[in-house]
């Protein structure tokens, strides 16, 4: 039971964090965030000549800005599910181990008292 | 097969469907984003978490009326379950309030008054050690029904108290329909795993109650 249970655990860990990785999480971008993006990226951006190589910039910038604040938002998500496989995970071994214990301390009990007889 | 694993493997089952339709079917909520995903687990952990005090109070009144030791070890169970739920709660509350409200924590009504009900019944398992064998069952059954008082105050306490953070009661009626099937196969999925614990703990304390008479027996032989 107790190995069992860890396989189990294993398995769907495997198989939660699969479905994290490749189901596809469509990229939603507001509107507000493409703005304070495009207005931070215009006011850290130094070149004045080419107004090509200006918006070139730019979007480079606006692009890294929102890939960025993505990745952090990722990174909150995939801790929180994590958390909360883990505690669940956690407590039932933590379940698991105390009735393999108690199946194998009263199996022993028993033996003795089946010997006394 | 027995009734708690199939029980285990149903919630198993509804937990895939569960992360299937969090990550895959349920819209992206356009202020978070992402990170809105966390509120299916978050919520109905919490409401999980009132369920499992719900049950402690109920066999806690039953204990008090009949005085049969099955309620008090469901009480028992159920309150400790209750508390791992309520781990759930208090972790990735602050991770949603790191991102939403740029803060861990937050003293505002709903927070403050779920941390008293978790403390209250971490306080049950406390008096449960603490006295000795004939008084902790009594005891800890009133404990076990004045602590379930305050489930109410937490589930409207933005509604009592004007100012806090979280939204008010009704918004998760005004939820778009997929993210409501969402939340509310979260919700099932959640119970059935609670379900399936009660009975595999409930197991467990049976097997020392039975560590307990062969030990008398042993010792009344001696």
């Amino acid at each position: 039971m107790h190995k069992g249970l860890w396989i189990t655990v294993l398995i769907v860990f495997g198989l939660v964090f699969g479905l994290f990785l490749f189901s596809q999480i469509p990229v939603a971008i507001t509107q507000d965030e493409v703005s304070i993006a495009v207005s931070d990226a215009i006011a850290e951006t130094n070149a004045q000549v080419d107004e090509m190589e200006v918006e070139q910039l730019v979007t480079q910038k606006a692009v890294g800005k929102l890939e960025a604040r993505q990745k952090k938002r990722l990174k909150f998500l995939v801790s929180a599910y994590f958390i909360i496989w883990l505690i669940f995970s956690l407590y039932a071994l933590h379940l698991a181990k105390m009735q393999n214990q108690l199946r194998k301390r009263i199996e022993q009990l028993h033996d003795g008292l089946q010997g006394k007889e | 097969m027995t009734r708690t694993q199939l029980i285990g493997l149903l919630s198993a089952i509804l937990l895939f469907v569960a992360i299937y339709c969090v990550f895959s079917f349920a819209e992206i909520e356009m202020t978070m984003l992402e990170v809105q995903k966390i509120f299916y687990f978050h919520i109905s952990s919490a409401f999980t978490l009132f369920l499992a005090f719900g049950v402690t109070f109920i066999s806690s009144i039953l204990y008090l009326i009949k005085r049969r030791d099955k309620y008090d070890t469901i009480a028992l169970v159920s309150t400790e379950i209750g508390i791992v739920f309520g781990v759930v709660v208090f972790t990735t509350g602050p991770i949603w309030a790191r991102f939403a409200w740029n803060t861990w924590w937050n003293w505002e009504p709903r927070l403050t008054s779920a941390l008293i009900l978790w403390l209250t019944y971490i306080g049950y398992l406390i008096l449960r050690s603490a006295l000795a064998e004939e008084k902790k069952r009594g005891y800890s059954a009133v404990l076990g029904i004045i602590g379930f008082l305050n489930v109410p105050i937490v589930y409207f306490s933005v509604e009592l108290w004007k100012g806090g953070l979280h939204p008010d009661t009704s918004t998760k009626m005004n939820l778009p329909p997929t993210m409501q099937i969402a939340w509310l196969i979260s919700w099932l999925a959640l119970t059935l795993l609670y379900l399936f614990l009660l009975m595999f703990r409930y197991r467990v304390e049976q097997m020392k109650l039975e560590l307990e008479t062969i030990q008398h027996q042993q010792m009344g032989e001696l």
